[in-house]
């Protein structure tokens, strides 16, 4: 097997799991995010020369898939009027008042404006740091912090307010 | 850090460790970070959502079939273009140079004659030509005719050996006759005055000081006769 091909399967087992979160949080859409994903690393085999460096893969990574995620904007406007309902997602293993606990978040982020909403899935589910976000958002790093504060106050409040059934916000 | 500060840092990174650090020497500060790190981890359940199986097979799957779509069956002299295109651009030029190296230069005289059965179907023509619309291509050349010697068919700029020249068919009583009036600045045939001929056509090369008029015309035709009447008619202006 060649280096490049070695540098490349690696890449896939470390970032192919968060990857597909992210994706499927932009698109809700779990046929979609899988697209999107393999995509994304069909295009970064075919440059795998331009990252210099495996440090900076993940935003490398999440470039790429964003940009594919435009691009199917720009070929077809999909209708995700029914947003909220569409992505109540089953998971497993996982008690009953819990799974109702996560479907009241889900919700929530998913009422999070993108702006809000993308930092903190960035940041949560991907791991990114500021200057990471700020990167691949192509914004300043405060801008990136401001909203990140925002996104998390909105959500504490909303799930506050709300009395759903937050463990340990008060405590 | 003041309290402002600490809550905005931490609410935009639960992580953050100078923030942590701080909190340590504050209970209630403390009590948040511990907070929001819950809440976060929350978060990040609530977005765990179940990868499918397989995924990162069939990512390795695709950019194989990708490499192996790119693997086109290439023609064994095309796996090599460049060599290829090298070699036969100097077996091209070596080709030429021995071309021109060994075959002596066309003399102009077969040229000629070459040159008329080329466009032998011109000598069919009868439509005249105007001595003005002759004498304007002419002008080109620097020169006029007076008059002609006959009804003039045929007129038009050709190319004869490499220099522009006026080619005329005019009718005469032994039938159409060529004329090639040839600018003498650039020529490589100044030796080659006199006739020449074949089985069909006879011809008279004569250099001018202007220019060389070549006359062809039918096996036994008194060519000389025609070519003094035409270097008489022709005036250099």
């Amino acid at each position: 097997m060649t280096m490049k091909k070695k540098r490349y399967e690696a890449l896939v087992q470390v970032y192919h799991s968060e990857l597909y979160r992210f994706a499927y949080w932009l698109c809700h859409d779990p046929t979609i995010a899988e697209d999107l994903v393999q995509e994304t690393f069909l295009r970064a085999w075919r440059s795998l020369e331009s990252l210099q460096d495996d440090k900076a893969a993940k935003p490398w990574l999440l470039t790429i898939l964003r940009r594919e995620n435009a691009r199917r904007f720009e070929r077809k406007q999909f209708d995700y009027a029914d947003v909220e309902n569409d992505t109540l997602e089953d998971n497993k293993s996982v008690t009953l008042d819990d799974e109702m606990e996560q479907t009241v978040i889900q919700r929530q982020i998913n009422k999070l404006s993108s702006e809000y909403r993308e930092p903190l899935l960035l940041q949560v589910v991907m791991g990114c740091s500021g200057e990471e976000i700020a990167d691949i958002l192509e914004l300043n790093k405060n801008t990136v912090m401001t909203r990140l504060y925002r996104a998390r106050n909105q959500l504490k409040e909303a799930l506050t307010d709300n009395h759903e059934p937050i463990k340990g916000a008060s405590n | 850090m003041d309290e402002l500060e600490f809550r905005r840092r931490l609410f935009a990174d639960p992580n953050d460790t100078e923030v942590i650090d701080h909190a340590i020497a504050n209970p209630e500060q403390q009590s948040l970070v511990n907070e929001l790190q819950d809440f976060d981890a929350q978060l990040k359940s609530a977005l765990q959502v179940d990868v499918p199986v397989g995924l990162a097979d069939r990512i390795l799957e695709k950019q194989h079939n990708d490499e192996a779509s790119n693997v086109v069956n290439i023609a064994w002299y095309r796996k090599y273009n460049k060599p290829f295109a090298t070699a036969a651009s100097m077996v091209l030029a070596v080709g030429i140079y021995f071309m021109s190296a060994t075959n002596s230069p066309l003399q102009a005289g077969e040229h000629a004659l070459e040159h008329v059965y080329y466009e032998v179907n011109a000598l069919e023509r009868r439509q005249e030509v105007a001595l003005q619309v002759v004498n304007e291509k002419l002008a080109m050349f620097g020169a006029q005719f007076d008059r002609l010697p006959g009804k003039v068919t045929y007129a038009t700029f050709c190319n004869f050996k490499g220099q522009k020249s006026l080619h005329l068919i005019f009718q005469s009583e032994h039938g159409p006759m060529t004329v090639f009036i040839v600018p003498a600045q650039s020529n490589d045939y100044k030796q080659e005055n006199g006739h020449f001929s074949d089985e069909r056509f006879a011809g008279v090369i004569a250099n001018g000081q202007k220019a060389d008029t070549i006359l062809v015309a039918n096996l036994g035709t008194p060519v000389e006769d025609y070519q003094t009447e035409i270097n008489g008619a022709l005036r250099w202006l």
